[in-house]
């Protein structure tokens, strides 16, 4: 297991939900959060000359790659600002109010249109980490940030999932940072978790609280956070929820087709549609599993 | 489901090499009467001298050869599997055609195995039998936690080898272990045999019987040679049997087995599995025991139906005996029970510029025309192939391939 070291350049791959709908709804206005976000890569550039940037926005119906495009826009030369930053903050924000223009809203009060297309966003990130990584020579270590403003889409979970186990295979940390809405992301909050990022939530009330947190927390390479204390998270549930009744259960039944949760038993599952065979238990060989098998051996009841 | 009956048809050892594959060539002579191929002609230079076109060719074809084309069938997966690990320590496994033996390439390869297979495969259970001087020996028993494996592998290979394997107490051990398993589980035995001979109390054909009626599973893979009885016992359980030729045959081979086998009409017993989903206990000043392993510790998990501390899941509970996992770990599993389809492969086509996963342009610079022609074979610099989704259609290189198809699980234009 590699040990990062304090010299090894960083790969930040920044994932900006634009969805507007979701925005609307936020104390923080978008532009003011981009211009801290901006603001906080162009930190992250200085801190390192090897430290390379992606950003990715994410709406609803679609992705788009922000950094590094080939988008043809006039970065011309400021005396007044240092010249790496210049193209990055110009690509970013002109790539982003051209995704903002595009979105047409038909209902804005339906709850379908908080929903982001987070996972496809993280899918495009982890190929481009695993790209950067694929052509370095040497060791790069990555994250990704995720600036989430929208809500969970429940239809997401599986490959919200996929990705969150592939980031954890390529030791790549996620923290996510909520900067609007009111209820906490569940599967977002399982993905800092399981990556070793961290979660937080920006109370937007005041203006500069987004970039405070952001430089405090989320600034930190993979060796330095070895050695600072990050913010504690609050436990976090993970126990499943039933598909019958979408509510949190703690013992439950799992079908062994299709591993669908179901908080009582019934004879046919309702996702893959099995019948299941159900077998007589006596009570001399029970031992635990309620399911034993009654065919089961007398010499695995013999004490160890 | 017993196989009583011998199908000798198959079992045919052909002597005389007249059978079907037989040694032909391509050409109908033998393999050493073709012509000697040059392997070191197939780097030629373009017209400015440079070699880089030939470099990146072969390179692209190697990197093609790791792109697999995978079982999507959906179809129903033995998911919670059950299964035992016997490795060989016979005096076989001292030969040095692995370096530096067979033993170390082999206890560094099942290391690997185990990790890879809790990762594939969290709601599973393995166990480890080690077999040498005519007898087996358990090495763990199943659990579902990849550490003690690991390190009791690596304790068991520091010990000496000794004698010959014996497959048969192997098998009834590995049989013994996995009565305890439930028969909605599928029932494994995975082995990894170098010895050539085994040294048996009885007779193998029952212990064969006893397999079959027990619907469990036997692979191989052997590192010498291709043993009759070893393929025999695979091919009548419905196991796979492979011989590997290096170090890196041996991996390929065993990894195969890690994603969930389809499962035979025989096997398909669906059941409902009671589990629990505990909750993790606040982290306490002062350090409480846990019951699976007695030590002091200051977090774990509650058990749901009896409250007792549990270090770590997935496991089951060791004073009432429920299966503990977490969400997560369910989770792991859905990418098998909804594969990603394998995308087609297309070489020229004009639909984008750059791949829709990593933004990276494709360089259709080269051509055919740079490279000189000579007469020997010569490797065609082909254009990068692009493989595209077939539900969205869109175009992605051959890198994103291979990371979509072995890792993310995802496809990101879905």
């Amino acid at each position: 297991m590699v040990e990062p070291v304090e010299s090894d350049p960083s790969l930040l791959v920044v994932v900006l939900d634009v969805n507007p709908t979701a925005w609307t709804r936020s104390p923080l206005a978008l532009n003011k959060a981009l211009q801290q976000i901006v603001i906080f890569i162009n930190a992250y550039l200085a801190l390192n000359p090897e430290n390379k940037l992606v950003v990715i926005g994410a709406s609803k119906r679609n992705c788009q790659l922000l950094y590094p495009s080939d988008s043809t826009v006039d970065a011309a030369h400021d005396i007044q600002v240092y010249e790496q930053f210049r193209p990055v903050d110009v690509k970013v924000l002109s790539g982003v109010q051209a995704m903002v223009s595009q979105v047409t809203v038909e209902n804005i009060n339906s709850l379908d249109e908080q929903q982001s297309l987070m996972s496809r966003a993280l899918s495009m990130a982890l190929c481009h980490i695993h790209r950067v990584s694929e052509s370095q020579t040497g060791k790069i270590w990555s994250r990704i940030l995720v600036l989430s403003a929208g809500e969970d889409a429940p239809r997401e979970y599986i490959s919200l999932m996929n990705s969150i186990f592939a980031a954890q295979k390529m030791s790549v940390l996620m923290d996510i940072c909520k900067a609007c809405g009111q209820k906490d992301s569940v599967f977002l909050q399982q993905a800092a978790d399981i990556t070793g990022g961290n979660y937080l939530k920006v109370n937007a009330t005041a203006d500069e609280s987004l970039l405070q947190t952001l430089m405090f927390t989320c600034l930190a390479d993979h060796y330095t956070r070895s050695i600072i204390n990050a913010p504690g998270s609050a436990l976090i549930d993970f126990r499943a929820t039933c598909f019958c009744h979408r509510r949190v259960i703690d013992i439950g039944y799992v079908c062994s087709v299709c591993l669908s949760i179901f908080c009582k038993m019934a004879p046919i599952c309702s996702t893959c549609h099995t019948k299941f065979s159900f077998k007589v238990v006596r009570p001399d060989r029970a031992q635990g599993n309620s399911l034993a098998t009654p065919t089961a051996d007398m010499s695995s009841l013999e004490l160890k | 489901m017993v196989k009583a009956s011998i199908d000798e048809d198959d079992d045919y050892i052909d002597i005389d090499d007249t059978g079907p594959e037989g040694l032909k060539g391509a050409d109908g002579g033998y393999a050493w009467e073709e012509e000697y191929k040059r392997s070191w002609d197939v780097i030629q230079e373009d017209a400015s001298g440079s070699i880089q076109s030939s470099v990146s060719g072969l390179s692209e074809l190697q990197r093609k050869r790791r792109r697999r084309q995978r079982d999507t069938a959906v179809v129903q997966r033995g998911i919670m599997r059950h299964v035992t690990l016997v490795i060989d320590q016979s005096e076989a496994m001292g030969v040095r055609d692995m370096p530096p033996t067979r033993m170390h390439a082999a206890m560094g390869i099942a290391e690997q195995f185990v990790a890879e297979f809790f990762d594939q495969n969290p709601i599973s259970q393995l166990s480890v039998i080690g077999t040498r001087d005519g007898l087996a020996e358990k090495v763990t028993e199943l659990s579902s936690n990849p550490m003690d494996h690991v390190g009791a592998l690596r304790n068991r290979a520091q010990r000496d080898l000794a004698g010959e394997p014996s497959l048969q107490n192997a098998l009834e051990l590995a049989m013994h272990g996995l009565r305890r398993a439930p028969t909605h589980g599928l029932r494994e035995i995975i082995c990894v045999l170098g010895s050539l001979t085994t040294c048996d109390p009885g007779d193998i054909e029952q212990t064969l019987q006893a397999l079959c009626h027990s619907e469990v599973r036997v692979s191989m893979v052997h590192l010498a040679a291709e043993v009759h009885i070893c393929k025999r016992i695979c091919k009548l359980t419905g196991g796979i049997f492979a011989v590997a030729v290096d170090s890196d045959n041996l991996k390929d081979a065993l990894f195969e087995l890690i994603p969930p086998p389809p499962l035979t009409s025989g096997h398909a017993t669906a059941d409902m599995v009671r589990m629990g989903f505990p909750i993790k206990a606040r982290a306490t000043e002062v350090p409480t025991p846990c019951v699976c392993h007695h030590e002091l510790s200051f977090s774990g998990y509650l058990c749901p139906r009896c409250g007792s501390k549990i270090c770590s899941l997935p496991t089951d509970c060791d004073v009432c005996g429920l299966s503990l996992v977490s969400a997560p770990h369910l989770a792991r599993s859905y990418h098998h029970l909804f594969p990603e389809e394998n995308f087609i492969e297309l070489s020229n086509t004009i639909l984008s510029h750059t791949c829709f996963g990593c933004g990276v342009e494709w360089n259709n610079s080269t051509t055919n025309s740079d490279i000189k022609s000579t007469n020997q074979k010569s490797v065609p610099v082909a254009l990068p192939s692009k493989y595209q989704c077939p539900r969205c259609k869109q175009l992605f290189c051959l890198e994103c391939d291979i990371f979509i198809h072995d890792t993310l699980h995802n496809c990101p234009g879905c």
